[in-house]
């Protein structure tokens, strides 16, 4: 029997928009899976159909191997955190975490016990008493996190939680929101168009593509691997050049407008090659090596991100900042490792 | 949305025969009759209906243009507009299906209209709404009651329709924003001065009969001409104390403090059964604005706004007389007619709150164990609170001034105030006219507190109303 969530073959159309397409994974229990991917992509539309506020039109969702299909959202036992938070205006902090367990019949005591330590572990201790529509948007998404947490739920599921929220607040909520589920162990599926939140957040990541996934793995399988060039460009791997496969006297080869490249195994016909920004240095030493003149440098603290004009294309590459560059348009000579350096797709 | 009978009764306090303006007459130049001849007149009922619908027309149109974005202005008059230009070229047009509506329903109120040409107009002004009540009281002439009914209907319902329509305009296309973004401070003192003789002519137009009134019902006014020795004035609570004492120890007299019983027990039934049906269809119609059954909903439900409340009356007379429902001598009569007539506000005043309340509200509720009969009772009713208030004032405030159908079916001995009003203006003797202004002071107390408390509780920045 499989434990925790399992989805299989779910679709989903509204009218004429297929929203979620054939999706399938499942969630094992104390695990943190992310839905990454561009608005649009159908991931909130999947945690509708988990939460029963949609019904799938194909395909089954199951927890711990029984299937979800009949019974309504509220006795699902998930925890849902909404993008916009949905904290109810007519109830105070406490009235909005107590929520969940006054449907439960919790007894007073305990509730009151409950919601103190929610707000102690959100770091809002002594909140209670306020009005919800006086926050700020930091503290209504730890009281709408508060809230979701409570019941304690078998699942929760965070939509773009930190999706309205400045920079610096976020990158310190999502510190906070890891340990916190960490802390819990708390089985979570989390939703976001950032890949920063994803990678920091989650086990395993589903980067998702007009309704499907694109791939399922785990933070450093997606960087280092991508498996399509929607998920390289996605990532902001933007280094995509046309190739041709060919054989010649030396070995195997992948002919690009920007220049050759040396394989290991031979390919043929039609290919996307991408060449990774940061794996690659200054010098001709190597096998490969690539000659372009130096368009320009934009500084981003530790490193620098230049832009290189190889065969006529545009590519752009990370450096340490303490990189010494030649002036703009000057010549630059570039080395790699193919193998970590390049990866090559079929073309889509 | 003040009581007919207490316009009625506030016009002739400042108008009538022994209202203030022919009492100082009188007393000034010592004449034996009162100079102003008002009651019973053309000029009355037009002076009474304009002092009634001005509001109106205010609200409706004041309220539009308040919220209308004043960068169409602004635009009309960087594209080389000037102020006249832009009013009449760019702001008119833009408030013109505003003041359409606006005259409409004060067409429609005033072709219904029955307490005050009934009080002010005398035989010789009745109008179809008049007609229908003298044909079914005093003449018991039903059938012919009946098809002036008919008629008066037939007009009603297509001049409603038409309302809805323009109303409708009305919501679509126009971006309407918040007062704040609208607003508009008045920088010179010319505008000042201007906006403020403006503010000051408009209160006292419709200030002036509802102060005589109130004033009236505490003053002694003998007018006595004959003796040419002027009119004594005097301050006196006497109008107030006589409303429990039966005088003429007649059998068929109730005493006001009856009818202010019975009113108020009319107003209670009214509120409960006007929630109780009320809420149920806002729910529906909030539900979903899109479906068919709701287009059909919404004029039906918004119905008895147009029809005239002595047509409804006689309505129910008509519908009710045999068994199994014959209702006529029942109590519950009265607060059903009550019902009928204060649904639309209370609908109106229901379904956008209802809309405003997040679907993901209830889904977040949902999600965290919440049965649909718990999101009803702990998101939905909370939320809706303090429309729910709105609407019971609403009611409540109409119950108690409604006059026109309570006329037809109110049982004698069981009267309103706005019947023991009539009552009293109908009889003569200045002891009867006074508890008529004092009856009248309290109705419109009771009135002024409600309308009070509707402002207080409504939410909404933009109103349906």
């Amino acid at each position: 029997m499989m434990s925790g969530l399992t989805l299989q073959g779910v679709h989903k159309s509204f009218g004429d928009v297929q929203a979620v397409r054939d999706v399938s994974f499942d969630v094992a229990p104390g695990e943190v899976l992310a839905l990454l991917g561009p608005s649009g992509c159908g991931k909130s539309t999947i945690l509708a159909l988990i939460a029963g506020l949609e019904r799938p039109d194909r395909g089954k969702i199951a927890w711990d191997g029984r299937s979800l299909q009949d019974i309504p959202p509220h006795q699902r036992g998930f925890g849902l955190m909404f993008q916009d938070y949905a904290l109810f205006p007519h109830r105070d902090v406490y009235g909005n975490i107590a929520f969940g367990l006054q449907m439960e019949r919790w007894p007073a005591e305990r509730e009151q016990d409950r919601v103190k330590e929610m707000l102690e572990l959100v770091g809002l201790p002594g909140y209670g008493g306020r009005d919800v529509n006086t926050l700020s948007g930091g503290e209504q998404q730890r009281i709408a996190l508060a809230r979701s947490l409570a019941p304690g739920p078998r699942l929760l599921m965070l939509d773009e939680p930190l999706g309205a929220l400045d920079r610096n607040l976020r990158e310190r909520l999502i510190s906070d929101l890891g340990e916190i589920l960490r802390h819990m162990q708390q089985t979570a599926i989390y939703v976001t168009h950032d890949q920063e939140e994803a990678f920091a957040l989650a086990d395993r990541v589903a980067v998702m593509n007009g309704g499907r996934i694109e791939q399922l793995d785990s933070p450093q399988l997606i960087y280092s691997q991508p498996a399509s060039t929607f998920v390289a460009r996605f990532l902001g791997l933007t280094n995509l050049l046309e190739g041709v496969g060919r054989l010649t006297a030396t070995g195997a080869v992948m002919e690009t407008r920007a220049g050759e490249f040396t394989l290991d195994h031979p390919l043929l016909g039609p290919f996307t090659v991408l060449i990774r920004p940061d794996r690659v240095s200054i010098g001709s030493t190597g096998n490969n090596h690539l000659e372009g003149r130096l368009l320009g440098c934009s500084f981003r603290g530790s490193t620098c991100r230049a832009t290189i004009e190889v065969g006529g294309v545009p590519l752009q590459f990370d450096f340490p900042a303490s990189t010494p560059f030649p002036p703009p348009g000057g010549r630059v000579q570039l080395s790699f490792d193919p193998a970590e350096t390049i990866q090559i797709f079929p073309v889509t | 949305m003040l009581p007919t009978l207490v316009v009625a009764a506030a016009f002739n306090a400042l108008l009538g025969p022994h209202g203030w303006v022919n009492a100082l007459m009188i007393a000034l130049f010592r004449l034996s009759q009162p100079p102003i001849q008002f009651v019973n007149t053309f000029a009355a009922i037009i002076i009474a209906h304009v002092f009634y619908n001005t509001t109106i027309v205010l609200r409706l149109v004041g309220d539009f243009w308040a919220h209308l974005d004043p960068r169409m202005g602004q635009a009309a008059q960087v594209l080389g507009a000037n102020r006249v230009q832009s009013l009449l070229r760019v702001t008119l047009p833009l408030l013109a299906p505003a003041i359409a509506a606006a005259a409409l329903l004060v067409f429609i109120f005033d072709f219904t209209s029955f307490g005050v040409i009934l009080v002010l107009g005398g035989p010789r002004y009745a109008t179809l709404e008049v007609e229908i009540y003298n044909q079914t009281v005093s003449l018991f002439n039903l059938p012919i009651a009946a098809s002036l009914a008919l008629l008066q209907l037939v007009c009603t319902l297509g001049l409603t329709v038409v309302y809805t329509r323009l109303a409708d305009k009305l919501a679509r296309p126009l971006g309407l924003r918040p007062r704040r973004f609208t607003q508009n401070r008045l920088l010179t003192w010319r505008s000042r001065l201007l906006a403020g003789i403006l503010i000051v002519l408009i209160s006292a137009f419709l200030l002036a009969p509802l102060a005589a009134l109130a004033l009236r019902s505490f003053t002694r006014l003998e007018a006595s001409g004959s003796s040419f020795s002027g009119a004594a004035l005097q301050w006196t609570l006497d109008y107030y104390r006589e409303l429990s004492i039966n005088r003429r120890g007649s059998l068929f007299f109730t005493p006001p403090s009856i009818a202010m019983g019975v009113s108020l027990g009319y107003a209670l039934t009214t509120v409960g059964l006007a929630l109780a049906l009320g809420l149920p269809a806002s729910w529906a119609l909030a539900r979903d604005d899109t479906s068919r059954v709701n287009r059909l909903l919404d004029p039906i439900l918004m119905l008895p706004l147009g029809t005239s409340a002595v047509t409804l009356g006689l309505g129910f007379i008509v519908a009710l007389d045999r068994p199994p429902l014959d209702l006529r001598a029942s109590p519950v009569l009265v607060p059903l007619a009550h019902t009928l007539v204060a649904f639309p506000f209370v609908v109106r005043s229901l379904v956008p709150a209802l809309r405003s309340i997040r679907p993901r509200l209830r889904q977040a509720a949902a999600v965290m164990g919440a049965s649909p009969r718990q999101v009803l009772r702990f998101v939905d009713l909370p939320l809706v609170g303090r429309a729910l208030l709105v609407g019971a004032t609403f009611a409540f405030t109409i119950s108690i001034g409604e006059f026109g159908a309570t006329a037809l079916i109110a049982r004698p001995e069981y009267p309103t105030i706005p019947i023991a009003i009539y009552r009293y203006l109908g009889q003569p003797g200045a002891l009867n006219y006074g508890q008529a202004m004092a009856l009248s002071t309290i109705l419109m107390s009771i009135t002024a507190a409600g309308m009070l408390a509707i402002e207080r509780f409504r939410i909404a920045d933009v109103g349906e109303f």
